[in-house]
């Protein structure tokens, strides 16, 4: 029959490797922040040792894992496999994530819109939605950053410059 | 306000509405075990670019599609055959139909004969209700406006005509990329049908309460967006036909004459309402919605159609003590003997008594369900399901999202309060009391294939558990309608919920006995439950769950007394929603009297006064602040000293992603402060994102 053809799969290559950089410097971001702001540091306290979350997208990635380990938070990679994980945020596809990812759908709008799926339990799941809101605020400028976050912060201005400066510079030089 | 003796509601079409629509399809095939769609499409739809947006949509998602893009613009019972055979040549195992109209129906027609077999099996098929195993994964992705058809549970073909609800079970992706513009004199024609189906249905009499909230919601897109022709408007359109189809298939329609709707105080055309449309949403209202005075008569039939004859009953001594057992069994006498009961469901539902009762159903050879009562009973009931049906050793291997890939057995939710709305939710909550923590189950597959509303279900309710419990539908809708997630269904379903309560929980209150009140309260919680289930709840329910699980107080209690504190808090960024509630929860006359920018305002003033109504209707039982929530022995459940508590626990509520305002620690105690003395919010301090 001539009236049939398959159209394979394809590949977003520069769309997935937008949202792999973005999830690489976020997790790196996510350690230093653990050190440099005490708000992250005590929401980061009140979770367990060992425990370890991933975000990432659906079906294939790519994602990030961060993990607490001897009391401090790692950046674990970006390959899920052979992880255990607590808590999983899973984006359900490419075009959600670049969403999110492009500050055109802030985490609270994306999860209202269904496109993205909390896997594990919600007291972690809550910590670590107010951890990535913090982080955004030190990562991106007020402009954007208002697009992400439901309420920017009213911080002092030496809270955001050092903080922003360590995060800056911990997650560019890994450290 | 005028509510039907008796009426149903079957919808089972998933929608996927917005930007990304088609993205979604991948995924949400996985979790129904498809991973091979076939794509239908003409050669028109193919020349326009639309499969190839298709394709592009699917790209990166790891499945492959099939397409066959020479579909005629009328299919034949040839077509059919030959597709079919393409499809059972290529293994597909689902069918994705990219058209309207016609082509619907034939792949309608095609679904059944791939799903079902040889020829034979399909002629045995054809007729009314003669379908009863389940079909394979459909989508229908609308081209163009005319999208009625998607909703219609009759296919004809060639010598074929079939009519089943499992026609209707289809994921409809209306995605704007894909609603171009047609021929300019059909898509005006089809615009005026869909207008006139939804104006029938809500001037139709008897009133169908949910056929109504559809024709509502589509005719509210229709008028708004009815003289422009952009890609956005179009495509409300086409989200304002199928609404509209939705509702004429289900509901009855009335004479064009018909008088002027009464339901709401809105008049049949949908002037008053909301046509909220957000970027991007999604909506399932699975079950089949039984209600009226003799609705368990329907049990029987409902368990028939659903190939099923030995229910277990599941419910809990509570409810089994209150003799509501034996009015369904009385009910139900001469055609159905409900001989096996499972009455030992704890006031949390229980990993214990899940596999109890699942031991019991196995034993007894049962295959079907029938949960009676409130919340704990129906996630009992939904636990044991999945256990049966999957045969599984361990229910936990089921938790979480998506772990449920195919329909369960028959359950019937038979609600024992008008409130939680339990019984047309998608979810499960099972607690293991030894290990100490809750589990969640979250699945399409979850809803109750039917949800019973028997207002002899309810009539001995106490004045003060009706009152909470209707305050508790009430919050659901009026967070459904304020809160980040909501859409024009959810909208819809909202408002006619707090038009019912607004109009028949106090006059319940007065005469406990009037059984056409209790009847509009059950059908208001099940409204509000369908708006909640879809569009979330926000700070109230957050708020509320951590009072309840830090002091142990009736969760209806705390959404009555938060309610007006939630409306409050987010006023600066919801406003026009809360004011958009005057009109259905005090009617025309109080609407027309405030001005528009005071509406939100007494909507507000107007739940405190509810409130208050209630203690006193209540003889005080019905408490207005926190500090006077009492125990039995009348000692104060909240001493003030626990808000600390409660803010800790409110942290950890996922109904706060779903608030339109943010919230950190000040703001929960700010408002559990306010909520504790019964004093208004400041809302010079509230802090605006």
């Amino acid at each position: 029959m001539n009236d049939y053809r398959e159209a394979p799969a394809g590949r977003k290559s520069l769309k997935r490797a937008y949202v792999a950089v973005m999830l690489w410097f976020v997790g790196r971001a996510l350690q230093v922040a653990a050190r440099a702001d005490a708000e992250v540091r005590r929401e980061f306290e009140a979770l367990p040792e060992g425990f370890t979350f991933a975000m990432g997208v659906l079906p294939a990635g790519p994602w990030m894992i961060v993990g607490k380990r001897a009391g401090r938070i790692r950046y674990l990679g970006w390959r899920p496999e052979g992880i255990a994980l607590d808590l999983t945020l899973k984006i359900k596809h490419l075009e959600a994530a670049i969403l999110m990812f492009t500050f055109r759908e802030s985490t609270a709008v994306a999860t209202a819109r269904n496109r993205m799926i909390v896997d594990g339990e919600v007291p972690p799941a809550c910590a670590i939605v107010r951890i990535l809101d913090i982080v955004e605020v030190y990562l991106l400028p007020k402009f954007i950053a208002r697009l992400a976050v439901k309420r920017y912060p009213r911080w002092s201005w030496t809270r955001k410059l050092v903080g922003r400066t360590r995060i800056y510079l911990g997650a560019v030089l890994g450290r | 306000m005028e509510i039907p003796r008796h009426f149903e509601f079957f919808c089972p079409i998933r929608i996927f509405s917005g930007s990304r629509a088609l993205e979604h399809l991948p995924g949400e095939l996985r979790a129904l075990n498809a991973s091979r769609p076939l794509v239908l499409a003409t050669q028109g739809t193919a020349d326009r670019g639309l499969t190839r947006i298709l394709v592009k949509a699917f790209a990166d998602s790891g499945m492959p599609l099939g397409l066959h893009e020479a579909a005629p613009e009328s299919p034949d019972a040839a077509w059919t055959a030959r597709v079919k055979h393409l499809f059972v040549e290529h293994r597909h195992d689902a069918l994705l139909v990219m058209g309207d109209g016609p082509l619907v129906t034939a792949a309608k027609i095609l679904n059944i004969a791939v799903s079902i077999g040889p020829e034979d099996d399909l002629a045995a098929a054809s007729g009314d209700n003669r379908l009863t195993r389940p079909l394979l994964p459909f989508v229908v992705i609308p081209t163009g406006v005319d999208c009625e058809a998607v909703a219609s549970p009759t296919a004809a073909l060639g010598p074929w005509t079939f009519r089943s609800p499992a026609l209707m079970a289809a994921l409809v992706a209306l995605d704007p990329r894909t609603i171009r513009p047609g021929d300019a004199g059909r898509d005006a024609a089809v615009l005026s049908v869909a207008r006139a189906h939804a104006a029938r249905v809500i001037a139709a009499a008897p009133r169908n309460p949910v056929g109504e909230a559809y024709a509502r919601a589509g005719l509210a897109l229709l008028d708004r967006n009815g003289s422009k022709a952009g890609k956005g408007e179009r495509w409300a359109l086409a989200n304002g036909v199928l609404l509209a189809g939705c509702a004429h298939a289900q509901a009855e329609p009335a004479g064009p004459d018909a008088a002027e709707a009464a339901f709401t105080g809105e008049p049949a055309t949908a002037e008053a309402a909301s046509a909220y449309l957000p970027d991007y949403y999604e909506f399932l209202n699975g079950g089949r919605i039984v209600a009226g005075h003799d609705a368990l008569k329907r049990i029987p039939t409902i368990l028939a159609d659903l190939g099923a004859k030995n229910p277990l009953i599941v419910t809990d001594r509570g409810v089994a003590g209150a003799g509501l057992v034996e009015v369904a069994r009385n009910a139900l006498r001469d055609a159905l003997a409900l001989e096996t009961i499972a009455d030992d469901v704890p006031v949390d539902s229980d990993i214990k008594a899940v596999r109890r009762i699942a031991e019991l159903y196995r034993q007894r050879h049962c295959d079907s369900f029938i949960a009676v009562g409130g919340g704990s009973v129906m996630d009992t009931a939904k636990g044991v399901n999945i256990v049966v049906s999957e045969n599984a050793r361990d229910l936990m291997a089921f938790s979480g999202v998506g772990a449920l890939k195919r329909r369960l057995r028959p359950l019937i939710a038979v609600p024992t309060t008008s409130g939680t709305g339990s019984e047309v939710t998608q979810a499960a909550v099972i607690k293991d009391h030894e290990k100490h923590y809750k589990t969640a189950f979250m699945s399409p597959f979850l809803l109750p294939d039917a949800a019973v509303l028997d207002p002899r279900m309810t009539l001995t309710l106490p004045p003060a558990v009706t009152a909470q419990t209707a305050m508790d539908a009430l919050t659901h809708a009026m967070e459904a309608y304020t809160c980040l997630a909501k859409n024009p269904l959810s909208d819809a379903f909202a408002r006619a919920a707090v038009a019912l309560i607004g109009r028949h929980l106090l006059p319940v209150m007065k005469n406990p006995a009037d059984g056409t009140g209790r009847l509009a309260l059950a059908i208001a919680s099940n409204l509000a439950g369908v708006a909640f289930s879809n569009s979330m709840v926000g700070m109230v329910h957050c708020l509320g769950h951590a009072t309840g699980s830090a002091c142990g107080v009736p969760h209806g209690i705390c959404m009555a007394i938060l309610l007006p504190y939630g409306l409050e808090y987010n006023l600066h960024k919801t406003g026009r929603w809360t004011a958009e509630l005057l009109l259905p929860l005090a009617g025309r006359a109080v609407c027309d009297a405030t001005p528009p920018e005071a509406r939100a305002a007494k909507v507000i003033a107007l739940v405190r006064q509810l409130n208050q109504d209630l203690h006193d209707a209540s003889q005080g039982q019905h408490p207005r602040t926190l500090k006077e929530v009492v125990d039995r022995g009348l000692n104060r459940m909240i001493p003030r000293e626990r808000l600390p508590e409660i803010v800790a626990a409110a942290r950890c509520d996922g109904a706060i992603f779903y608030n339109p305002e943010e919230m950190d620690a000040d703001d929960f105690r700010m408002v559990l402060e306010a909520a504790w003395e019964g004093v208004a919010l400041d809302l010079s301090r509230i802090r605006k994102g």
